[in-house]
């Protein structure tokens, strides 16, 4: 799954820490998801999107072998 | 596209510091527990071990060896509520290595356990499980932290 964390991260000047901290989950874990090594959750696809002011297809796409 | 939004971020010294904390804390798998949780499980595993070997001197079956048999017991159930708890609070990247780590000690101590026993039957010295299988799982639950971290570095 594709994603714009990084992107809006950097947007809002944020560090991989400070967006831990918002979401309260590890630098590890935002790292994860901005590489796309790991899928969030739906809960945590969510609460990114919120924190962002976004729709959660805004900020999270499939791949686009797996569209469907 | 990227490379432009992140290169408007200024290039401190603070957020140098930043990225490499980012990278360490990427990078070490073992970061899902600190090393002080680490260290105190493997102090109370050393404590079941000493507590073993404290055993063997005394007499089957008398109330000090009972008596010490109850507490290497307790601190057993000590060493399985106190890592729950910790892995109870990890967020959920964390908890997917945990339990891929888990996976990994559990089927790899089962095949070092039956491997080994038919090792046994064909002569090799016995190898006293009581007492060393937590060892060998803690180990194994290491090494496992270390696989199933690189897939998320």
């Amino acid at each position: 799954m594709k994603n714009r964390v990084r992107v809006l991260r950097a947007e809002h000047g944020w560090s991989q820490a400070d967006l831990g901290e918002r979401l309260r989950v590890s630098r590890q874990t935002v790292n994860a998801i901005e590489t796309g090594k790991y899928d969030p959750s739906l809960p945590l696809a969510f609460k990114i999107a919120r924190l962002f002011a976004l729709k959660i297809e805004d900020v999270f796409e499939p791949d686009a072998g797996r569209a469907a | 596209m990227l490379d432009t939004v992140l290169g408007a971020i200024p290039d401190t010294n603070a957020n140098r510091g930043e990225v490499m904390d980012a990278e360490r804390d990427t990078k070490n798998p073992l970061s899902c527990f600190d090393g002080g949780f680490l260290l105190r499980v493997l102090g109370l595993a050393l404590v079941v071990v000493a507590l073993s070997l404290v055993t063997r001197g005394i007499e089957r079956g008398s109330p000090l060896r009972l008596t010490l048999g109850a507490a290497q017991a307790l601190v057993m159930a000590i060493t399985v509520a106190y890592t729950v708890a910790r892995i109870r609070i990890l967020d959920e990247l964390k908890l997917r290595i945990q339990l891929e780590a888990i996976a990994i000690a559990f089927a790899a101590t089962g095949a070092l356990a039956a491997g080994y026993g038919m090792l046994e039957r064909a002569g090799l010295p016995p190898f006293e499980w009581s007492q060393w299988g937590w060892p060998v799982m803690v180990l194994l639950w290491a090494v496992g932290l270390v696989i199933a971290g690189r897939r998320y570095r």
